[in-house]
């Protein structure tokens, strides 16, 4: 993976292709429409620096094709650097995303000493195609959930930013199909089939689970959360702390779909009427994805 | 995050209210209308300037707006990316409004009301919940809402 430096590098470099293309395009049809019979020596005769430009105008006529290869090449550099988005913009959205945590979490700040690792926004974004599901678990992206089949082309909910700065383990990938409703896994999963309907939804006061807890509370908050259990064990297996409140909302941009997660271990922390608490930072955050 | 501005009327608990039951995976839950789409707060004004009586939508999301006349006295100004309700300009003085009394208030509410109705069902692409919590937010606030136009006369 690439670091910040590097993409901030890549996105500037894929800039300035994009900015040559645009130039040399402008040049070279310029210089293919000049007519050739205009172009004759005969016509510089007597100038030294006429002839020269004369002669390396020929040349350009005469390569025009490879040149306008090459200038395709150039386009496509362009789209290969700025492919992984704008530092500027992915540098916003982390600070809004931080900065909403701050908010959102507010009465909880300094009561744990890990608070970034225990009140979370992950945003997810829909992506058609993935082939690597759980991460951690090695999982792919085949399989079957409630009776039916799923591929790596069935629609998936992929984490692209979360609150805070560095974490043991990375967010799941969530199954979310398009065609098949019943086919969404995890809260994220189900938040974006709420969405669908322009519906939000949080769970509060979820039963706190941990490693001994009876497996029959295991399996409740596992359809709860719309997860299998060995999605649970596995998360517990890990040491990670299960979210005892957890919910959110969909932004739909023009292009692209995304869901927002707030997760916190305190049970009243993510509750349906603290979702309404922060439409600023909300806006914020869908403007910003706009961009993305 | 209450309204502090003077004349909005805060609709969170309108909508958290409204929240209905719908199965997710076989899991009952309870739906609230996501906080990107739903109206914050409303408010009515009238604007002396073209005798006209507004009432403002805010939502989280601002966006360009689209006019659509529904009758002859009553416009609504709709999202161009969402087609939310933003604005309803109500032609109060054609609506024989000139001696306003307690009962020609309740008319206007009528007429909003029997309006919004129409739209809802000639318009599909609006969730019938949205048009549902205009509707409430507009009949439970009425009174609060419709003030500045008995004031205005």
């Amino acid at each position: 993976m690439w670091s910040k430096k590097t993409r901030a590098r890549n996105y500037k470099a894929g800039k300035l292709c994009l900015k040559i293309f645009g130039f040399s395009f402008f040049l070279l049809s310029t210089i293919i429409s000049v007519p050739k019979e205009k172009l004759s020596l005969k016509e510089a005769e007597g100038s030294d620096i006429l002839g020269v430009f004369y002669t390396v105008l020929t040349w350009l006529q005469d390569n025009a094709l490879m040149l306008v290869l090459l200038n395709s090449g150039v386009l496509m550099l362009s789209y290969l650097f700025t492919l992984s988005g704008d530092p500027f913009i992915k540098k916003h959205l982390q600070e809004t995303l931080d900065e909403f945590r701050d908010d959102f979490f507010q009465d909880y700040e300094g009561e744990h000493t890990d608070f970034f690792r225990n009140h979370r926004i992950t945003l997810f974004q829909r992506k058609v195609v993935r082939f690597r599901v759980y991460p951690k678990r090695g999982r792919l992206g085949f399989g079957k959930i409630n009776g039916k089949c799923f591929y790596p082309w069935t629609g998936w909910l992929v984490p692209v930013m979360r609150s805070g700065h560095v974490y043991p383990q990375k967010p799941s990938v969530f199954l979310a199909n398009d065609k098949d409703e019943n086919q969404c896994e995890g809260v994220a999963g189900a938040l974006w089939r709420a969405g669908k309907s322009k519906k939000a939804f949080a769970w509060d006061n979820l039963k706190q689970i941990q490693k001994l807890t009876a497996p029959h509370k295991k399996t409740e908050y596992a359809k709860k959360t719309f997860v299998d259990e060995k999605y649970i064990e596995a998360s517990l297996d890990a040491d990670k702390n299960l979210p005892r409140s957890i919910g959110g909302f969909t932004i739909k941009t023009e292009r692209k779909l995304f869901v927002v997660v707030l997760d916190s271990t305190e049970p009243d922390a993510v509750t349906q009427a603290s979702l309404y608490k922060y439409p600023m930072t909300m806006s914020m955050l869908s403007r910003l994805l706009e961009r993305v | 995050m209450e309204n502090k501005i003077a004349g909005w009327i805060d609709l969170k608990q309108d909508i958290l209210n409204e929240s209905s039951k719908e199965r997710i995976n076989g899991v009952s839950v309870n739906l609230i209308i996501s906080p990107l789409e739903a109206p914050l707060a409303i408010r009515g004004d009238y604007e002396q300037d073209v005798k006209l009586f507004v009432i403002r939508f805010k939502y989280v999301k601002r966006e360009k707006l689209i006019r659509e006349e529904i009758d002859k006295h009553i416009s609504f100004y709709t999202g161009k990316e969402s087609n939310k309700i933003h604005k309803i300009e109500i032609d109060v003085d054609a609506l024989n409004a000139s001696a306003v009394d307690i009962n020609l208030l309740h008319n206007v509410e009528d007429d909003v009301t029997e309006a919004l109705e129409s739209y809802k069902k000639s318009n599909s692409r609006v969730e019938d919940s949205i048009f549902d919590i205009a509707s409430k937010a507009i009949h439970n606030h009425s009174k609060d809402l419709f003030q500045e136009l008995s004031l205005a006369k």
